[in-house]
């Protein structure tokens, strides 16, 4: 095979147009994955870094800011009353200290007689002598001993404070308040103190405006290296803090490790130690916001090092995360490495596979061109070759063979079926005359069924007609039963209101009855008056009597009186027996309603079970008036159907005219048939078949 | 001469003005032991105790019924007689009227002299019918007074 014929072959073009730039693509995107994944592992490694300092940072604030809080309240206690009661100032001072073991101490320092009491406390018993020197000025520290003899507690003992003219816990908030002019919370330098590694956390006392002291904690920082190694598992970074004045409080690399314990490092600053050099520039990192990161040589480790740097805001310290360079890209190496293995052995497979497959299709294309090109000349003797492929080529292949086989079978059968047509369509011929006679005898039979359907139509549309009247006379009945129904409604409302009424009526009559009892008891108090009366003008007309000639006058007023209270008693008896007949009356009254109140119940009842009958007789109506709907709809579809009968027979009769014509046709077209069977046999004669 | 008419057993009768104290409504009485059957009892008249006589009993009449219009008529003790030293409460049906009655007119009858009709005095004829004068201070023997007069002492102790 030459080079032009290779080029024009499907193997060679698919080599061509499909795999060559294939693998071009592949070999380009491995490349520059490698080198972005590369890039970004990098500065994913310094992100990571730079979180782990910052997350150390707001660790420390949090937990230095608790400190401080601690002072804070002490010396707000102070200034809120507490000042100068030096008794209750060391038992808090002692209290804070027994509150937690993190407390390494907790102290009052007041400047030289700052309360005035310092004289008497010398004298008195009153304050414990620990807790002031020997000019009487207060400063108890409240410390942790376990072999403390001072408390009965046996937790905690009290001694004097000391080094306030030196030391950093008394001079540097007295420097910050008299420069500041207000007063806030101080974290020291670390230092050691009986091998322990201490920060005081302190707040001055300022009492009217002075300062008078200060009230602090002092705590141990061994915690800090915990954080520190918690970071190291977690993240694999080495962490420094190093305090606001440059000093190591806590690191986790071996190198300033090893000097944890007997010489602290702590008290060395960063200006002793390896990291002088590069550490110069962490002292620009300002707190908040994101961690700085800077790339140095590491002077411990000999190589180049990522250096994330944070400061707290709560006391300033420096927190350092380091990570060797090494270390984070050679996880992006193995990347590269990766990459560059897959992608070759990818781009071997595809080249494979395509050239196995060209091979395949152009074999078979080739052999369905050939197959073509021969039953193209009408050649039929020779069979197609089946391909088991299943793709587009093995396809074409089975079609080339089936269309083959059904050339063979189709040529062989028209030639088979020519012969047949032609003693078929002379039979044909023969049928069809005698069909024609048949059709004409079918088309009178039909024209006779046809009038009988339509009178059956007639009989049932006026049957429907007479429905409709029965159903019409039903539905007015049902309106009757209804309207008379309606007035019994009516009627049971009006006896109801008159049930009601009848009701209301007793119950007043009852009342009536209950006031003429009460007009009884009156009348009694009347005729007991009248009997009093009596009796006192019978009493006055004896003392008249009795006062002689003097009492004449009198007498004749006593009479009157008897005379009036006897016409009283008369007249309430008349009233009485008036009162009597009324009850009487009432009474007959009460019980005649109730009488009749019976009745209009028995007549409500006997209205609603008229109503009751009534709606019964209408159900009835109405289901029978559904009945007669019924029976007309089936009567109304019935003589529906009948017209369509009628319909389709019409139109059958005018069928069977046509059809009658279509023989007459197909005859003619019989003959046709035949003389084209001839010219077909013709031209099938030119096909060779195999035998 | 004024006199109270009242009515007991039926009957009519009428006492001298001067010789009632005073007119008074029904009221209770304490039943007392060993006394005539025409004691009703003693009642507290103005702060003392004294006897209350049912006059119809007194009169061996059947008593009425008691009623609203009962009344007890007090009469006075009359000094001197040898009866009683208290006023006495008698208990009438009813007190009609004080009338003036003219018992020493003409033709009136004196009164009874025997033993069992000795407070009874003349009948006159008035507009309430026939009415018969009672002198109180002799409504008792000598024999029921003193038995009174005994109750009366009792009770005061």
């Amino acid at each position: 095979m030459s080079q032009s014929s290779f080029l024009n072959s499907i193997s060679g073009r698919l080599l061509l147009l499909g795999v060559i730039p294939a693998m071009l693509v592949i070999a380009a995107i491995v490349a520059w994955s490698t080198v972005d994944g590369y890039r970004s592992a990098q500065r994913d490694a310094q992100r990571v870094l730079a979180a782990e300092a910052v997350g150390a940072a707001v660790q420390l604030d949090g937990r230095n800011e608790q400190w401080n809080t601690i002072a804070t309240i002490m010396a707000t206690s102070q200034v809120n009353g507490l000042f100068g009661r030096r008794k209750e100032s060391s038992e808090l001072a002692r209290s804070v200290t027994l509150s937690s073991p993190g407390i390494f101490s907790a102290y009052f320092v007041y400047e030289p007689n700052a309360d005035g009491h310092d004289a008497e406390s010398l004298k008195e018993g009153d304050v414990p002598p620990e807790a002031i020197d020997s000019a009487g000025r207060f400063l108890p520290v409240w410390y942790h001993n376990a072999s403390a003899s001072g408390d009965p507690s046996g937790e905690v003992s009290l001694k004097p404070s000391i080094g306030m003219d030196s030391l950093d816990y008394y001079l540097v908030p007295k420097n910050a308040f008299s420069k500041a002019g207000t007063p806030a919370a101080t974290i020291t330098e670390p230092y050691a103190k009986e091998g322990n590694v201490i920060v005081s956390h302190v707040f001055p006392i300022v009492v009217k405006g002075k300062f008078a002291g200060v009230a602090g904690i002092n705590r141990s920082l061994d915690r800090l290296f915990e954080i520190a190694d918690t970071i190291k598992r977690r993240s694999g970074a080495d962490v420094f803090i190093l305090s606001s004045g440059g000093t190591f409080i806590a690191a986790t690399t071996d190198a300033v490790k090893s000097e944890r314990g007997g010489a602290p490092m702590k008290d060395r600053p960063l200006s002793d130690t390896p990291y002088a050099s590069i550490g110069s520039r962490w002292a620009s990192v300002t707190p908040g916001g994101d961690a700085e990161v800077f790339e140095d040589r590491d002077p411990v480790l000999g190589e180049a090092c990522f250096f994330a740097v944070e400061k707290t805001s709560v006391g300033g310290w420096t927190v350092v995360a380091r990570r060797s360079k090494s270390e984070v890209l050679h996880e992006a190496g193995a990347a590269l490495v990766r990459n560059v293995i897959l992608g070759t052995a990818g781009m071997l497979l595809v080249g494979g596979l395509m050239f196995f497959v060209s091979r395949g299709i152009t074999g078979r294309v080739r052999g369905a061109a050939q197959a073509a090109d021969r039953i193209a000349r009408g050649d039929l003797t020779q069979a197609i070759v089946e391909s088991a492929n299943r793709d587009e080529t093995g396809q074409l292949m089975r079609s080339m063979h089936s269309m083959d086989s059904n050339l063979n079978s189709l040529v062989g059968n028209v030639k088979q079926a020519g012969i047949r047509l032609n003693s078929t369509a002379t039979e044909i011929a023969a049928t069809s005359k005698q069909q024609e006679a048949s059709s004409a005898t079918f088309g009178a039979a039909s024209n006779q069924i046809a009038a009988a359907v339509k009178e059956i139509s007639a009989t049932g549309r006026d049957l429907v007609k007479t429905m409709e009247s029965v159903n019409r006379i039903a539905a007015e009945t049902a309106d009757l039963a209804g309207a008379g129904q309606a007035g019994l409604q009516g009627m049971e409302v009006v006896m109801r209101e008159l049930d009601g009424a009848t009701t209301s009526i007793a119950a007043k009559l009852n009342a009536i009855n209950e006031r003429s009892q009460k007009i009884t008891t009156v009348i009694t108090t009347i005729t007991k008056v009248a009997d009093q009366t009596n009796i006192l003008s019978i009493n006055a007309a004896i003392e008249a009597e009795k006062a002689g000639e003097f009492g004449a006058g009198f007498l004749v007023i006593a009479r009157e009186i008897r005379r009036l209270a006897d016409q009283t008693a008369g007249a309430t008896l008349d009233i009485e027996q008036m009162v009597q007949q009324m009850q009487g009356a009432v009474s007959s009254g009460v019980m005649e309603m109730d009488r009749f109140a019976d009745q209009v119940r028995r007549g409500v009842r006997e209205v609603a079970s008229a109503g009751a009958q009534l709606t019964e007789i209408i159900d009835r109506v109405n289901r029978s008036t559904e009945s007669f709907k019924q029976v007309n709809e089936s009567m109304q579809a019935q003589s529906e159907g009948a017209q369509q009968i009628s319909d389709a027979m019409s139109s059958l009769v005018g069928n069977a005219n046509q059809t009658m014509q279509s023989v007459k046709e197909f005859a003619h077209a019989a003959a046709d048939l035949q003389a084209a069977i001839a010219l077909l046999r013709q031209a099938v004669s030119e096909f060779k078949l195999r035998e | 001469m004024l006199s109270v008419i009242w009515r007991a057993g039926g009957l009519l009768f009428a006492t001298g003005i001067d010789a009632v104290a005073e007119v008074l409504s029904p009221l209770a009485c304490t039943p007392t032991p060993g006394v005539p059957q025409w004691v009703r009892g003693l009642f507290n008249y103005r702060g003392r105790l004294i006897p209350l006589v049912d006059v119809a009993r007194l009169l061996a009449r059947s008593p009425s019924p008691d009623r609203m219009i009962n009344r007890v008529v007090v009469v006075r003790s009359t000094p001197g007689t040898a009866a009683l030293d208290s006023p006495v409460g008698l208990w009438v049906e009813a007190v009609l009227e004080p009338e003036a009655l003219d018992f020493d007119g003409a033709g009136m009858h004196p009164g009874f002299a025997t033993e069992a009709g000795r407070f009874l005095g003349p009948v006159v004829e008035t507009g309430w019918g026939q009415v018969q004068l009672v002198h109180p201070q002799e409504l008792f023997t000598a024999e029921q007074a003193s038995v009174l007069a005994e109750r009366l002492k009792e009770a005061a102790a």
